[in-house]
């Protein structure tokens, strides 16, 4: 099959080859590679790499004509960067894949990446930062009867390392734009999008013992998701939700109950020049969507819920990121952004940005079923929960301001406070809650036309005493200096110093050199222990001290 | 435009019903196990040759396979009760069909599929396996070699096994008594099955269908979970132990034709070391 | 198997000579992505009534995209009086920043023609690994440059390229 496939692309490729001159296709690529050096290095944890060298490299080919396109992508990880699970180890050809689009339809096969609505029920997707791709191996299928439908339809396994999980995945969603289905419409100025979506998860029936003794449990082997969703819009307004379900999903996410899933999502914004507000609110209940239900960890995820709050850049806030809590979450979220205009008392010369977000995430209410004390046991509906009922504990809170300002024609600063409260449990240790208040300074400074030097301060105090198994309790301080030679090429020095605990140094040096789309970067320093976080999904990075090396490049 | 429209409701309809979604009732959440017995003190063994388990993957639309029960039952003859057979009805050539019977059953699917059986017949001997590789014979002329590489071997285990049956409420008590013949370090399970002779039906022979072919060593049931129920042992040399086992025999199944089989695996490489065979009404 | 990749890889990477001596490529014309309206646009409606443009790659998450836009959204006005340029920034964010994509243009005062990437398909079909990421595409829908990350003063340099664009010399070689 593998063959047959590369045999296909490569008659594919030589025929374009000679095409070419003819004006047919087109041939792109991108390729990335990330090599690492690191030592033993006891005082920050990191430990002895026998292989020396690990690396990662990607290489993506895309080949289009027309209407039809089709692509490849090699991956090796020889061996896996620290951090990377090992079942990555190897090398070969990842991901594959052949598409036609004619006028009114679509369809893929192969390898593929899709997602229904914000993803509740379905989303496909891939982040080589945390070492998570769940791309399907299957057909996709989009037809577009008329402007303003989109129907999507899919069947597919899901991939897991080097292999696919055993669960099948089959779904199907429709996307109606009333405004250009409904000729009334067409010119109103409100925009109104229904959508809906339906997953449905096959999966073989396998043995797990109940508690009872001498007892298993009955599996439903298909699990189903449906969705319902709506985006409005009018002028400066909008409002956007929601609405999934799931059926019985006994799993050992949610340790193997019989109670239904739900989730909903709503956002409404507001905005106009010079001013943006977003409000969002959301609940998850027992949403943990896998195609395989006994596997634990990040992998095969079928949906993807992400965390409602900022995702911050500046190292320092992201010390404590807001990690998704599938089995039962509720959050609300502010987002303002705020430009005040030049030439006034606040906006100075030349106008000042202003951003301020606040978000919460707490448990959900849950209390055990008639007759029982335990909530969640095995084998049972787990427990009941009241939508509309605020659990009693704090997961994460989140508050920050962000003002920027353009001090002069040469020089930018941006002040951003954070108070961010994080509970333990979100990464399933125990403990009291982390209070912090972060402070980063971040100051830019235009030389000329082509030298750019950039510093950041960053402060963390927090209400916690240090303690060593987690090499990140206790305060922080953080310098970062940055000069830039145009866009071509930067040398920063940073040094993350936990002055209050470890007394540990995390310094860093890295240099960069980009040409076009040719971005090559080597650091050398150490890396703390700690959890990788992208939109609510993380990865734990072991400490590390040496070398890091990355290559990108795109043709 | 309308009709579209409800051309797409109709497919969305049509899939979500044919791919949706199996709701479990609430107090179906728990089903039977099988079941994991008691242990005793056992008596020592007599017998310590090591048996051989002859598992025969089959189907009655299956042309070949009468030739294998042609020579698993001269290997009987041969050996005794040295050769323990089972005949498990799976796959594709098993399915129902035009008259034929169906004696499938959810076990002998799972194990089909467990050692990706895909021709028929296939026998397996005490699930050995080569490298990672499970040994299957589907040449009906290997079975007789296969049999002879594994029979008359001294066992590392030895058992027995008796039954006690009570007519009225069809009650089976299974008692496999162990004995170590040698220290054993890993884990081991043992798996009780029913299977029954006597059954006449449909099958598919070289001389075209025979209606009235017996079937015997039939596969019915597996007492315990698929893969088997620990011992309660500490394995040391010369350590004796005596399970219970409680069985109620559906009333489909004649009692008289009826027959346990036991056997113990290795439960990390689910390989056989020994088996016996008795019949549950004397 | 291993004979495979090694001879996979050979091609790709002789392919990947070709391909930069091959003609320029062209913007994908089919792919979809939606307005801050929700409507669901394909590619093949990018454009600026034949003149060239600017397409950026950014995410609310991603601290060089935001300085970037903010930057260029000081001069915008003289660069499009001046050539008529247009941005069109694209956003890849996923459920997480999204919604907030929309409040965060208007609220920054960004007079870009902005689109959600949801998914990522045009990333993909773009080759854009990391944002930001910025093209120049000429009246013809062709990538004439691109260039990823970004750096006060590198808005200048920019411009400089859309003009050489404008009066028809080729940038290809150029930096």
């Amino acid at each position: 099959m593998k063959r047959l496939f590369l045999l296909l692309l490569v008659v594919a490729v030589t025929i374009e080859l000679q095409a070419q001159n003819l004006g047919g296709g087109q041939v792109t690529g991108n390729f990335q590679i990330d090599a690492q050096l690191s030592r033993q290095d006891s005082s920050i944890g990191a430990e002895d790499v026998p292989q020396k060298l690990l690396s990662n490299v990607f290489a993506n080919l895309l080949y289009t004509n027309g209407g039809f396109s089709a692509g490849i992508r090699f991956e090796s990880y020889l061996d896996p960067l620290l951090g990377f699970n090992s079942q990555y180890k190897g090398a070969g050809i990842a991901n594959k894949f052949m598409s036609y689009q004619g006028d009114m339809f679509e369809i893929t096969a192969g390898n593929f990446y899709e997602q229904y609505g914000s993803g509740l029920i379905f989303r496909s997707y891939e982040d080589r930062n945390l070492g998570l791709d769940n791309a399907m191996m299957g057909v996709n299928v989009k037809i577009r009867p008329m402007d303003g439908i989109i129907i999507k339809t899919m069947v597919g396994k899901q991939r897991y390392y080097w292999d696919y999980g055993k669960g099948l995945v089959r779904g199907i969603d429709g996307e109606f734009s009333l405004n250009s289905i409904i000729k009334k419409f067409e010119e109103s100025k409100t925009r109104v999008t229904l959508g809906a979506g339906f997953v449905s998860k096959y999966e073989e029936d396998q043995t797990i013992l109940a508690p009872t003794d001498g007892f298993k449990l009955n599996l439903p082997l298909n699990v189903g998701a449906g969705s319902f969703r709506m985006d409005l819009a009018h002028g400066n307004w909008g409002l956007q939700a929601e609405y999934a379900i799931k059926s019985q999903d006994p799993n050992v996410l949610n340790n193997y109950i019989y109670k239904g899933g739900n989730a909903l999502f709503v956002s409404a914004s507001y905005s106009q020049k010079g001013l943006g507000i977003n409000l969002q609110a959301k609940r998850i209940d027992n949403m943990g969507f896998k195609s395989e239900r006994s596997l634990a960890g990040e992998m095969l995820y079928i949906n993807y819920i992400p965390a409602m709050s900022k995702q911050h850049t500046y190292a320092l806030m992201a010390l404590y990121p807001a990690i998704t809590q599938v089995n039962g979450e509720m959050g609300i979220q502010a987002d303002v952004t705020y430009s005040i205009k030049k030439g006034t008392l606040l906006g100075g010369k030349y106008g000042t940005t202003l951003k301020m977000n606040y978000s919460q995430i707490m448990s959900i209410d849950k209390q055990p079923l008639e007759g029982s004390t335990t909530i969640g046991e095995m084998g049972t509906n787990g427990y009941t929960s009241n939508f509309f009922k605020v659990g009693d504990e704090l997961y994460y809170q989140d508050f920050n301001v962000e003002i920027s300002k353009k001090l002069s024609k040469k020089s930018k600063l941006a002040l951003t406070y954070a108070y961010i409260a994080f509970n333990p449990i979100m990464e399933n240790e125990h403990g009291d809650i982390h209070y912090n208040n972060v402070v980063v300074a971040d100051y830019t400074y235009k030389m000329n036309s082509k030298n750019v030097l950039r510093g950041e301060l960053q402060w963390l105090k927090s209400n916690i005493e240090y303690f060593d198994e987690d090499k990140r309790s206790g305060d922080w301080l953080m310098a970062l200096v940055e000069w830039n030679f145009t866009s071509a090429f930067f040398l920063s020095v940073s040094d993350q110093y936990n002055y209050n605990g470890s007394k540990e140094h995390y310094y860093n040096v890295s240099v960069g050199y980009t040409h076009n789309t040719t971005r090559l970067q080597i650091g050398y320093g150490k890396q703390r222990k700690g959890l990788l976080c992208i939109g609510g999904v993380c990865r734990e990075v072991p400490a590390s001290n040496g070398l890091m090396i990355s290559l990108t490049s795109s043709f | 435009m309308k009709r579209l429209l409800n051309i797409t409701a109709i497919i969305f309809a049509t899939i979500v019903a044919f791919a949706g979604c199996d709701k479990i009732e609430e107090g179906d959440y728990l089903i039977f196990a099988g079941s994991s017995g008691s242990w005793y003190e056992g008596q020592p063994v007599a017998d310590h040759t090591k048996r051989v388990f002859v598992e025969k993957y089959t189907g009655v639309r299956c042309v070949n396979c009468p030739s294998a029960d042609v020579a698993i039952s001269a290997l009987q003859n041969t050996y005794g009760h040295d050769v323990v057979a089972v005949s498990i009805h799976a796959g594709a050539l098993a399915r129902p069909w035009n008259g034929f019977a169906d004696l499938r059953t959810t076990d002998g699917d799972e194990w089909n599929n467990y050692f990706g059986i895909e021709a028929y017949p296939s026998i397996m001997i005490n699930r050995s396996k080569t490298g990672n590789a499970w040994n299957i014979i589907t040449a009906v002329g290997g079975i007789a070699a296969g049999v002879e590489n594994a029979i008359g071997l001294p066992a590392d285990i030895a058992m027995n096994i008796t039954t006690e049956y009570d007519a009225a409420s069809r009650g089976v008590t299974i008692f496999p008594n162990i004995e170590f013949v040698e220290n054993i370090t890993a884990p081991l399970t043992i798996t009780l099955l029913v299977m029954e002779d006597g059954i006449v039906g449909k099958q598919t022979t070289p001389e075209g269908n025979d209606e009235n072919y017996v079937f015997n060593h039939v596969l019915r049931d597996v007492i315990t979970d698929l893969w088997g129920a620990d011992i309660d042992a500490d394995g040391n040399q010369g350590t004796c132990r005596m399970g219970a086992f409680t069985y109620t025999l559906p009333q489909e199944y004649v009692a008289e034709n009826c027959h346990i089989v036991a056997f113990i695996s290795n439960k990390d490489t689910r390989e056989i070391l020994q088996c016996a065979e008795t019949s549950i009404v004397e | 198997m291993k004979k495979l990749l090694v001879s996979a890889l050979a091609l790709f990477l002789s392919i990947g000579v070709f391909a930069q001596e091959a003609k320029k490529s062209v913007l994908p014309d089919n792919i979809s992505v939606k307005t801050l309206d929700g409507k669901t646009v394909q590619t093949s409606a990018f454009n600026n009534d034949g003149k060239p443009y600017i397409l950026s790659f950014w995410a609310t998450w991603c601290k060089p995209c935001l300085r970037e836009l903010n930057t260029i959204k000081e001069v915008y006005e003289e660069w499009q009086e001046e050539t008529g340029v247009k941005i069109i920034a694209v956003s890849i964010d996923d459920a997480r920043g999204a919604s907030r994509v929309k409040p965060l243009v208007n609220g920054s005062g960004w007079e870009y023609e902005v689109y959600i990437d949801q998914n990522q398909d045009l990333k993909r079909a773009m080759n854009v690994v990391n944002v930001p990421h910025t093209f120049i595409i000429n009246g013809n829908g062709e990538i004439v440059w691109q260039h990823t990350s970004f750096v006060e003063g590198s808005e200048e340099e920019l411009i400089e390229l859309v003009k050489k664009v404008m009066n028809g010399e080729d940038i290809s070689e150029s930096k």
